[in-house]
């Protein structure tokens, strides 16, 4: 799906496609990559609709409905909540109605109703989402069964938060996102003293952020960190990926506590630590790790802002390996970054995916760290050239070969020749020319 | 016109000229070894000036810098039939662009005289090389990009011809 963003912050307009596995942003710092990836997880996350897809459906017991999903209803189930994030821009970045980085920002769906209807119909499969919701295509219409978890299921306002459940699903293939901001180390470090319970409320409701001090992503993610007993209990699939960024990265363990205070335990120590009491990089890492043992699903989403942040150099390839991992393992990966050494070894997990598995075995890369080119968008924020304000967004090209990094690469070469002509105004031709 | 490779060939001594096996060129430094590849490319002529019993300046003195020359030079044509001159040299760590600036006016006075000695008026590019074991590289192996000087520093040492004809 494609979606086109105007006037947003300093991005004057950007169009991008969600359904890539991996998509970068790159750019300058203050050029409103973080913006556009609270957009998304606002898409994602979903506010109340007025809308029900379940309208036409008929009663096969007590218990369970069945009808045809109307495409119709379902495009503009999309384009209202396209319109719900527009209305709420204010409540998301936590600013005032008035506010001029907002004031003309707009969203639209650049995909159209047809080929909303073929992608869905593409889909891999019949979808059976949970025990409760199974779809079903049939002569090019896609069927849906559900079944009720209480007699007061099928309510309106149930029936419209069911309806928006469906539209994620169907047309962002996860009904979910979750976002780890660039303050998730200072979140999870100081979640408690940060209690905010009193903000949960409803996920769909509108009133959730009225009294809110932050941008809504942190918000939702202080939340999050204030309910990991919850979390603790939800198991993922892909808890081996978690196992593996412990031990190769952090050396050590995340633990839970039984009243859900999170804590780490190095590999050489009997007993765990207070989390406020370990490295900058598990403070940074452990989101990612809670993640992936709890909460990940099929298609799920995730947004990282800076993935670099606080890693040695060696630990941000070892993570752009573990990136490959998870966007083969069906989690979808939207991440904000500088590191030249994450943009360099995604390159070459680009093209690890044309080479002989023979070779890859020798350079010592795993089958499920190769990424498939088609899979990968690329998006780069740069000033505006003849104006010197405002910020254009290319998508970049990607290809076997990867993709380019134009401005980290230009900042590479500079400091590169910047450093080899002060060593040469040195003056000392013997060291020079022995070395 | 004679073609460049050959008036080259013609002009430049038989015992400079390299004959690498299997396109890697070996270089003996203190330190140890060090290799580069040189894969692809059309027809290239390979040169290394600092050869042992040869004394490639005799007419300098001492001053440090005066005898100095990069480790290979390549001569090669472009798929548009443009002359080029690759100079390179490889270093561990320290900064290579006096070599290869060193070089490159070698390079000029050499193709004026073989212009003026063959009648030729080959306009040839040249362009530098410095492989740097610890250099920092760009972000795709791909993009090799020469400075405003034509000097390029990369880590890499197995090199695409045709991605240097540039």
């Amino acid at each position: 799906m494609v979606i086109a963003l105007s006037n947003l912050g300093p991005v004057k307009h950007m169009e991008i496609d969600l359904s890539k596995r991996l998509i970068a942003f790159m750019g300058l710092n203050g050029v409103g990559k973080t913006y556009v990836s609270y957009i998304i997880y606002s898409l994602l996350r979903g506010f109340y609709s007025a809308i029900n897809l379940l309208q036409d459906s008929e009663k096969i017991d007590e218990d369970t409905i069945k009808g045809t999903l109307s495409i119709d209803a379902l495009f503009s189930c999309v384009n209202n909540q396209i319109q719900a994030v527009v209305e709420q821009l204010p409540q998301i970045f936590n600013i005032s109605d008035d506010d001029l980085q907002l004031k003309d920002a707009s969203i639209s769906l650049l995909t159209t109703k047809e080929e909303l209807h073929q992608d869905i119909l593409k889909q891999e499969q019949n979808f059976i989402v949970t025990d409760l919701f199974h779809f079903q295509k049939n002569a090019g219409e896609l069927e849906f069964m559900i079944k009720k978890m209480n007699k007061d299921e099928f309510d309106k306002e149930n029936a419209n938060n069911i309806s928006l459940f469906i539209m994620k699903i169907l047309v962002y293939g996860s009904p979910t996102a979750t976002i780890l901001t660039a303050e998730r180390s200072g979140i999870y470090t100081f979640s408690r003293e940060l209690s905010l319970n009193r903000f949960k409320q409803s996920s769909f409701a509108p009133t959730a952020f009225q009294i809110q001090r932050y941008p809504m992503p942190i918000v939702d993610s202080l939340i999050e960190a204030d309910d990991l007993v919850q979390i603790k209990k939800q198991k993922a699939p892909t808890a081996d990926l978690a196992a593996r960024i412990e031990s190769d990265i952090l050396m050590g363990k995340m633990v839970i506590s039984s009243d859900g205070e999170l804590r780490f335990k190095t590999k050489k120590m009997e007993k765990d630590i207070a989390f406020s009491l370990a490295s900058s990089a598990v403070k940074t890492i452990a989101p990612i790790i809670l993640f992936l043992k709890h909460k990940t699903a099929h298609n799920q989403v995730l947004i990282i802002d800076e993935p670099e942040l606080n890693l040695h150099p060696k630990n941000q390839i070892l993570l752009a390996r573990i990136f490959a991992r998870m966007i083969n393992a069906n989690i979808r990966l939207i991440i904000n970054t500088h590191s030249d050494y994450i943009l360099r070894e995604l390159n070459s997990l680009i093209m690890l995916n044309s080479v002989d598995s023979e070779i890859r075995k020798k350079l010592k890369y795993a089958e499920d760290e190769k990424i498939d080119h088609l899979k990968v968008g690329v998006y780069e924020f740069n000033m505006e050239e003849a104006t010197g304000h405002g910020v254009v967004v290319k998508e970049v090209p990607v290809s076997k070969t990867g993709f380019d990094s134009v401005l980290i690469d230009e900042v590479i070469n500079k400091q590169m020749n910047s450093a080899q002509n002060i060593y040469l105004a040195l003056g000392n031709l013997d060291e020079q020319i022995e070395n | 016109m004679a073609e460049f490779l050959q008036c080259v060939e013609e002009c430049i001594g038989q015992p400079f000229l390299e004959h690498p096996r299997d396109s890697v060129l070996v270089e003996k430094k203190e330190g140890g070894e060090q290799k580069i590849t040189l894969r692809g490319g059309g027809q290239k002529l390979i040169y290394s000036f600092d050869k042992d019993g040869y004394n490639l300046f005799p007419y300098f003195t001492k001053v440090p810098g005066l005898n100095v020359i990069a480790d290979y030079v390549v001569f090669t044509k472009s798929s548009n039939g443009t002359p080029y001159i690759l100079v390179f040299e490889l270093k561990k760590s320290a900064s290579p662009v006096f070599q290869l600036l060193a070089t490159q006016s070698f390079c000029s006075f050499l193709m004026d005289r073989v212009n003026l000695v063959k009648g030729s008026r080959f306009k040839v590019k040249i362009r530098m090389i410095g492989l740097v074991e610890n250099a920092k590289g760009s972000t795709n192996p791909r993009n090799l990009f020469y400075d405003k000087r034509s000097i390029l520093t990369t880590p890499i040492r197995e090199l695409k011809l045709e991605d240097l004809l540039k």
